[in-house]
């Protein structure tokens, strides 16, 4: 009868283990990166380059070299960093940005890789379009959202326009842009020309200095969208 | 007999415009001639590509480039619709593209006369108009007539 008894104490007890789920079964499994990011060298057209692959997918294709790095050492560089940031677990965003005057691809605030203006001419693209492109295939192979959610601050400004040819100020012009971007702007340049003799063509520039005669520089980013009379 | 009107009519019309078009007694340009002929819009379709690609040259002479893409779109008054001149826009490629016009609102800032130069998408004010944003005003065109 003892017997007995242990044995559907023991049964019970088996059961019971079997049927008991424990509590960390139902919490998150740790993470493991699902795609490996590795750096490799190849040539095309006869150019050393560096591209950056997620799985077998070329995310990024580093075409110059910079600082004193190659392409491959670039490339290198970037796939650490992608690891880097998705090594414990995935970023929310991958999105371009603006980082020290330049587009970069970030990823929930790490800069990943920075558009240089000789890589985007290589490309045919311009520096935002190249950073954005990236930002893309780098999310899009990752599972990320690309989306920048971050409303870019914008304003505006009435500030002198002035002739490149003469530097005299010819009138006023309202321009807008980003709002960091904006204070830069301190005039409009204004570059005259004529097309087959019958139309006279007036190119407006925001740029960051009055002395337009012998220094122009564009500021990006920023543009006319208003021209102002003053009654003399 | 209907037939020989619309036919004498039509020959009328193309030796007027070819008249006109190649009279080499005027000093006018091909251009003024066909701003005065088929309007601004015309000119603007017709020349637009080579006025953008002059401008772009134009700027780029002077260390100029802009980023992105640029076009050349008639300028239109938003208040009564009539075509005033062209301007070359700037911006992301797909914002241009969806350019058609810029229109010019007139209006006071801060005391003074101001031209408030607005792209959009169509060029038939007042049905529904869209400003694209993101796109900039980088050069304007006078057209001597």
């Amino acid at each position: 009868m003892k017997t007995k008894l242990l044995l559907l104490l023991i049964t019970v007890s088996a059961i019971c283990a079997l049927l008991y789920v424990p509590s960390s079964t139902t919490s998150t499994p740790a993470y493991a990166a699902s795609q490996e990011v590795v750096a490799r060298e190849a040539t095309i057209a006869g150019r050393q380059v560096g591209e950056i692959l997620v799985g077998d997918q070329i995310v990024v294709r580093i075409r110059t070299s910079a600082g004193g790095f190659s392409p491959y050492q670039r490339a290198q560089e970037v796939a650490q960093r992608i690891q880097g940031v998705t090594a414990t677990s995935m970023p929310s965003t991958i999105v371009m940005r603006r980082v020290n005057g330049q587009y970069a691809v970030v990823a929930d605030g790490t800069l990943l890789v920075t558009a240089g203006p000789a890589e985007a001419q290589l490309n045919g693209m311009t520096t935002a379009g190249l950073a954005n492109f990236w930002a893309l295939r780098i999310s899009s192979a990752l599972g990320v959202t690309s989306v920048d959610t971050t409303p870019t601050p914008t304003s505006q400004k009435i500030v002198p326009i002035i002739s490149i040819g003469s530097g005299l100020r010819v009138g006023g012009a309202l321009v807008a842009g980003a709002s960091s971007r904006l204070s830069e702007v301190v005039a409009v340049a204004q570059i005259e020309g004529t097309f087959q003799g019958s139309v006279r063509i007036r190119a407006l520039v925001p740029v960051s200095t009055t002395d337009v005669v012998s220094n122009i520089k564009r500021v990006p980013e920023t543009a006319v969208i208003g021209l102002v009379d003053i009654k003399l | 007999m209907t037939g020989y009107k619309v036919v004498a009519i039509a020959l009328v019309l193309i030796l007027g415009l070819t008249f006109v078009l190649t009279s080499t007694a005027s000093a006018e340009s091909l251009i003024t001639r066909a701003i005065k002929l088929f309007g601004i819009a015309y000119v603007v379709r017709q020349f637009g590509p080579d006025m953008n690609k002059f401008i772009n040259k134009m700027t780029g002479q002077h260390g100029v480039n802009w980023e992105g893409t640029t076009k050349v779109v008639p300028i239109i008054s938003a208040g009564n619709g009539i075509y005033v001149g062209a301007a070359q826009v700037q911006g992301a490629s797909d914002r241009v593209s969806e350019t058609r016009a810029v229109g010019q609102v007139e209006t006071s800032i801060s005391g003074l006369r101001a031209k408030l130069l607005v792209p959009v998408n169509s060029t038939k004010i007042g049905q529904a108009i869209n400003r694209i944003p993101g796109v900039g005003v980088s050069a304007l065109l006078d057209f001597k007539i």
